[in-house]
């Protein structure tokens, strides 16, 4: 109890996103089971499982795109669990999609330029011209080289390979400068000679940026994470380092077991 | 006392008139994700074939009102086939102005063959008296909406779940997908509620002719109510379509007895008023 | 892409265009010519004037935002009757009266939007409809104040600016329209040209992923049904000022399916479709003005179903289609710009 008073700090540092007993059910099928997860600043977590385990719909349901049946989601000690969605964006919770979902007959340069300025609150300028939005066309300059993909600016984004795609969707979570990040499975349907990009953008995401990946390519999940998450049936069901992971008897039958 | 008895029998009557009206337009949206503005068109179609069948053709009454029906569902399997079904996959305004257009044009037709004013159906003989009820007076083509509305429900209840073309159904409004996946011909099952739904339509144009008379305007003038019927019971829902035609009609009855020069003024605040606090339905599920 | 110094937002690859006002220019030649070239024809342009300010009101809504409303006639005879009221009861200065209908337009809106804007689809177009149908019904209704089927008359508008007296050629009309046409222009381009006609853009291609972007997309949307509103109120009242006469038809579901006609036959999503698409629909009108009504609406239906089945993106698809096979004659690559 002295820890209060000495430490006030404490508490809001040492968690930055926490999920609390969160369940989901759809009819009788329970897609979410009592799940909990914690990520300090800076986190780098993977959350892997089976097809079909509940990992999307866990994202969809701590950043608000479906209603929990019961449970607790905390943001820098503040309690979302009933925040809209748009907010909760607002307050640094930021997804991407497994399947891309992008604006696609806008270019890509203004596919970036929707998220900056919904970052930089310039959205409701009327009457002003883009190009004559402050600082708005530098941080879209400054996204397009970090991923890339400055030549392409200019197409339209169903113009664009796949791979390509992905890099726009990661763009957009990154203009949207995060604190917490959940990115459901970046290089999902990327072909391996563009994946690397992707990858790499992963690897330069911000330091102090908490992240929590859902990744099937146990390369990467093992190079990337500090921590792991095992989802089954929508149950986590072990939590460790990759190295607790790796030696989980049950984990490995359930899961690594197919692909090694 | 008087007032609220007549409110609820006028207001079932008129409810279950708009439910065989609506109840395809309902299967139809639930199926296809099909937004029909034109369904009026059906009901008021079958009220002009059952008139000019009787009238000029000279049928008994009852084989006029069948062959009518038929008619009318048989019209409308080329037009699903080959107009309505174009759109399907289009988004929702494509549906809606192409629909528009079909009332439209349907409107003008029939004002240029039928003339603009209203037609009035011919009844037989045993529906032209009236029941004592006691403590009501009810016209006897009333007696016909009610038995032939609950005939309607019961009957479409056993088609949907006791058949096969009842599962077939039920599973692709359930899921397009899922049901083609399983082998099931979606294409046919659509053009066959699309037909049943006009066929329904059409009856209901005919014995509720007191009710809505049959004039070119019809499909106008009823659009909004038909479209809410399904908004409040939900798409694809047979009970909810139900609830939401007694709901209605009820509601739009209430208003004539209680306010009768405020009427459509607080029956569109009414429609307002519920569909914009629920606007998946008195039973929907959340948008997601 | 070269890197040359091209102005910055072109260079990011913007498809946008610049703040110069060279279409209204444009638009101001082609209005004057007009109306030096149809002297006798005046009170039939400032329809057409009056009816693009209208289909603009509705781009904003559909081709920017998606947003479709079937019930943008409510705004449109609300800023008629308000208009025509105000003159009536209050003061007759066309400027004044204009400005009380945007605000009663936007106000409309405002407070139908708040109620309808949760909805979708289905729901949210029974909603326009059926608001369409209320405003049709109240103003039936309080025939004291509106005239009812008779029509709200008794009017005068005082000069415009003191100076330009309503002339019975429409002459002061046919300019007053066009320059508000004009002025609203020139205001519709900066703003689908700005941060926030992107948003509204944005919201057009993918509400729930701008929401994942953190937009409050109601908020937004809220926004842009009520400025649609207040430009459908000015349409209103130029018509109320111009013709003198406020009646029931401008509140009318045939009303706002017209407008809606007159867009989608130009094409949405362009300020310059709403123009054509209105151009063509009231000048076929107008020469089909022997055929009865009936007709009329045969006509309308089957261009309907026409538009949707063979040319769903508007007349602006000929235009593309036209320049794609110029550009292709002349060598150079099929552009892939489709907005
Ligand atoms: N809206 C929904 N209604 C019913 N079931 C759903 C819905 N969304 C997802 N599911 C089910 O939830 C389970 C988990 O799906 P998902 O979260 O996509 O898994 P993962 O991302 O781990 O592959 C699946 O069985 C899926 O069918
Ligand atoms: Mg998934």
């Amino acid at each position: 109890m002295t820890t209060l008073n000495e430490q006030p700090a404490v508490t809001p540092t040492a968690s930055r996103f926490s999920v609390q007993g969160l369940s989901k059910r759809f009819g009788n099928l329970v897609v979410a089971d009592d799940i909990h997860i914690d990520l300090t600043p800076g986190a780098r977590m993977a959350l892997i499982g089976p097809n079909g385990a509940g990992k999307s719909t866990f994202v969809n349901l701590v950043t608000g795109l479906l209603t929990p049946s019961s449970g607790r989601i905390v943001l820098d000690g503040e309690d979302i669990t009933t925040m809209s969605a748009s907010r909760r964006v607002r307050n640094g919770l930021v997804r991407s999609f497994q399947v891309t979902r992008l604006f696609r007959e806008l270019t890509v340069a203004d596919n970036i330029r929707l998220a900056v300025l919904q970052e930089r609150q310039q959205y409701m300028r009327l009457f002003s011209g883009l190009a004559n939005t402050p600082g708005l066309d530098e941080e879209v300059q400054r996204i397009l080289n970090e991923l890339n993909i400055r030549d392409r600016a200019s197409s339209l984004v169903h113009n664009l390979a796949y791979g390509e795609q992905r890099l726009v969707e990661i763009a957009l979570v990154l203009a949207l400068k995060p604190k917490v990040l959940l990115l459901d499975e970046p290089a999902a349907g990327v072909p391996d000679s563009e994946s690397d990009l992707i990858l790499e953008a992963v690897g330069n995401l911000p330091k102090d940026l908490a992240v929590l990946l859902i990744e099937h390519d146990m390369d990467l999940v093992f190079s990337f994470a500090e921590q792991i998450a095992v989802l089954v049936n929508g149950a986590v069901m072990a939590t460790g380092t990759p190295q607790e992971i790796a030696h989980n008897e049950t984990v490995r039958n359930i899961y690594l077991g197919k692909g090694h | 006392m008087g007032t609220l008895i007549n409110i609820l029998i006028d207001g079932v009557v008129y409810g279950l008139l708009l439910f065989m009206i609506a109840v395809g337009l309902t299967i139809t949206m639930g199926l296809m994700r099909f937004i029909n503005l034109a369904h009026g068109v059906f009901a008021m179609l079958g009220g002009y074939a059952a008139i000019w069948l009787i009238r000029q053709m000279g049928l008994p009454w009852l084989p006029g009102v069948i062959i009518a029906v038929l008619a009318i569902a048989a019209i409308s399997v080329p037009l699903e086939r080959w107009l309505v079904s174009r759109v399907y996959q289009r988004p929702p305004l494509d549906q809606v102005l192409l629909t528009i257009g079909i009332v439209f044009c349907m409107v003008a037709i029939s004002g240029l063959v039928f003339g603009t004013r209203v037609s009035s159906m011919p009844f037989p003989e045993f529906l032209s008296g009236s029941l004592d009820l006691g403590f009501k007076v009810l016209p006897a083509q009333r007696i016909l909406v009610v038995s032939v509305g609950v005939a309607s429900f019961v009957g479409l209840w056993l088609l949907l779940e006791k058949t096969r073309f009842g599962i077939q159904l039920r599973a692709t409004v359930d899921n397009v997908q899922t049901a083609s996946a399983m082998g099931i011909n979606t294409r046919r099952v659509a053009t066959l509620a699309f037909a049943l739904g006009a066929g329904m339509a059409a009856l209901g144009g005919i014995v509720g002719s007191a009710l809505m008379p049959i004039e070119p305007y019809y499909p106008l003038t009823y659009m909004v109510l038909f479209l809410a019927v399904v908004a409040v019971g939900g798409q694809g829902n047979l009970t909810g379509t139900l609830v939401g035609a007694l709901l209605l009609g009820m509601i739009d009855t209430a208003t004539k007895y209680l306010a009768p020069q405020l009427s459509s003024i607080l029956f569109f605040v009414a429609i307002i008023v519920i569909i914009s606090l629920r606007p998946n339905g008195l039973f929907g599920r959340a948008a997601v | 892409m070269t890197q040359t110094t091209v102005k910055p937002s072109l260079a990011l690859g913007t498809l946008h265009t610049g703040r110069l006002p060279i279409p209204e220019l444009i638009a101001l030649v082609v209005g004057l010519g007009c109306f030096f070239a149809f002297p006798s024809n005046l009170g039939f342009m400032t329809e057409i004037v009056i009816m693009i300010l209208l289909v603009l009101s509705l781009d904003l809504l559909l081709g920017y935002t998606g947003i479709a409303s079937l019930g943008q006639a409510a705004m449109f005879g609300g800023g008629a009757y308000c208009a025509g009221l105000f003159a009536l009861h209050i003061h007759n200065d066309p400027l004044l009266g204009l400005i009380m209908a945007a605000l009663f337009g936007g106000l409309m809106a405002g407070v139908s939007g708040l109620l309808f804007l949760r909805a979708h689809g289905l729901s949210f177009i029974i909603l326009t409809i059926a608001f369409g149908s209320l405003t049709f019904a109240v103003a039936n209704q309080l025939n004291w104040l509106t005239g009812g089927d008779d029509g709200l008359y008794g009017y005068i508008m005082a000069p415009l600016f003191g100076a330009f007296e309503f002339d019975f050629f429409g002459r002061t009309g046919f300019l007053y329209s066009l320059g508000i046409l004009l002025v609203v222009f020139y205001g519709l381009r900066r703003l689908v040209n700005s941060p926030f006609g992107l948003s509204a853009q944005g919201i057009r291609e993918d509400r729930q992923r701008m929401t994942s972007l953190g937009f409050p997309v109601y908020r937004v949307m809220l926004m842009i049904y009520i400025i649609a509103g207040a430009i459908a109120g000015i349409a209103g009242a130029l018509s109320a000022q111009t013709i003198q006469v406020v009646g029931l038809q401008s509140l009318s579901f045939t009303m706002s399916a017209e407008a809606l006609v007159m867009l989608i036959l130009g094409g949405t999503g362009r300020l310059y479709g709403a123009v054509i698409g209105t151009v063509v629909f009231m000048v076929v009108h107008h020469y089909a003005a022997d055929l009865d009504p009936s007709t009329w609406m045969l006509v309308i239906g089957l261009m309907l179903i026409a538009v949707v089945l063979f040319l769903p993106k508007g007349m602006v698809q000929l235009v593309d289609m036209t320049r794609n096979k110029v550009s292709r004659l002349n060598g150079g690559a099929g552009h892939d710009n489709s907005k």
